[in-house]
C-alpha cells in the first residue's frame, strides 16, 4: 500500500539541503526536482 | 533502482540516490555501476533525518530473513552483489516520489532493513497507470 506523506513541511525541508555529489558537483535537493519529477532514493548502503 | 530506471523514465521521472559514506566510495560505485543518475552523499544524515529515516537495531539485522536475503542477492553475482556498507550500517532507508514543484506523492520511510518501496508504489506516485 502506498505510503503518502501527511509531513507538508517535507519538501521545503529536502529542497534547502545541499550535499556533494559523486561527480564532484554540489547539488541541491530542491533543483532535483525544479524541472520534471524525481525517486529519491535513501539508501542504506551504496549498492 | 539503478534496473529500474528504464520504467521510472517512463513514467516521467528522473532518479537521484543518496547514500553515506566518502565521495571518493559514490564515486568509485557510480563508476562501476554505470550510475547516470545523481549520487549524492550524506555522510552527516542530514537528508535522513528530513525525512525520518530510522535506524534498524542490531538484532534486526541478524534476523534469519535478512541474512536469507543477502545471501540471495549475493548469489545473484556481482551486478548484485551489496557493496561496502558504511559508517552508519543500522541506518534504514527510504523512498520518496516528489512531482515537479516539490509534491510529495510517496514517502515510503523503510520499516525495517527488507522494507523497501515496491516499484508499483513508485511509478502510482510517478502517475503512471496502474
Amino acid at each position: 500500500m502506498p505510503r503518502v506523506s501527511s509531513d507538508p513541511g517535507l519538501a521545503a525541508r529536502l529542497a534547502a539541503i545541499t550535499l556533494p555529489a559523486a561527480d564532484g558537483s554540489t547539488v541541491a535537493l530542491g533543483e532535483l526536482w525544479a524541472e520534471r519529477s524525481v525517486v529519491l532514493a535513501h539508501l542504506r548502503h551504496f549498492g | 533502482m539503478r534496473d529500474h530506471e528504464p520504467e521510472i523514465a517512463a513514467a516521467g521521472g528522473g532518479i537521484a540516490a543518496i547514500g553515506t559514506g566518502d565521495a571518493s566510495y559514490a564515486a568509485a560505485f557510480a563508476a562501476e555501476r554505470h550510475i547516470a543518475f545523481p549520487l549524492l552523499v550524506d555522510d552527516d544524515l542530514v537528508s535522513f533525518r528530513a525525512v525520518r529515516a530510522g535506524r534498524g537495531g542490531l538484532a534486526q539485522l541478524l534476523r534469519p530473513a535478512v541474512v536469507t536475503s543477502g545471501l540471495r542477492a549475493s548469489s545473484q553475482g556481482r551486478e548484485h552483489r551489496q557493496g561496502r556498507t558504511g559508517p552508519h550500517p543500522l541506518q534504514l532507508g527510504a523512498t520518496h516520489v516528489l512531482r515537479r514543484g516539490g509534491e510529495v506523492r510517496l514517502a515510503w520511510v523503510n520499516r525495517d532493513f527488507r522494507d523497501d518501496a515496491p516499484l508499483g508504489a513508485i511509478l502510482a506516485g510517478l502517475g503512471a497507470p496502474g
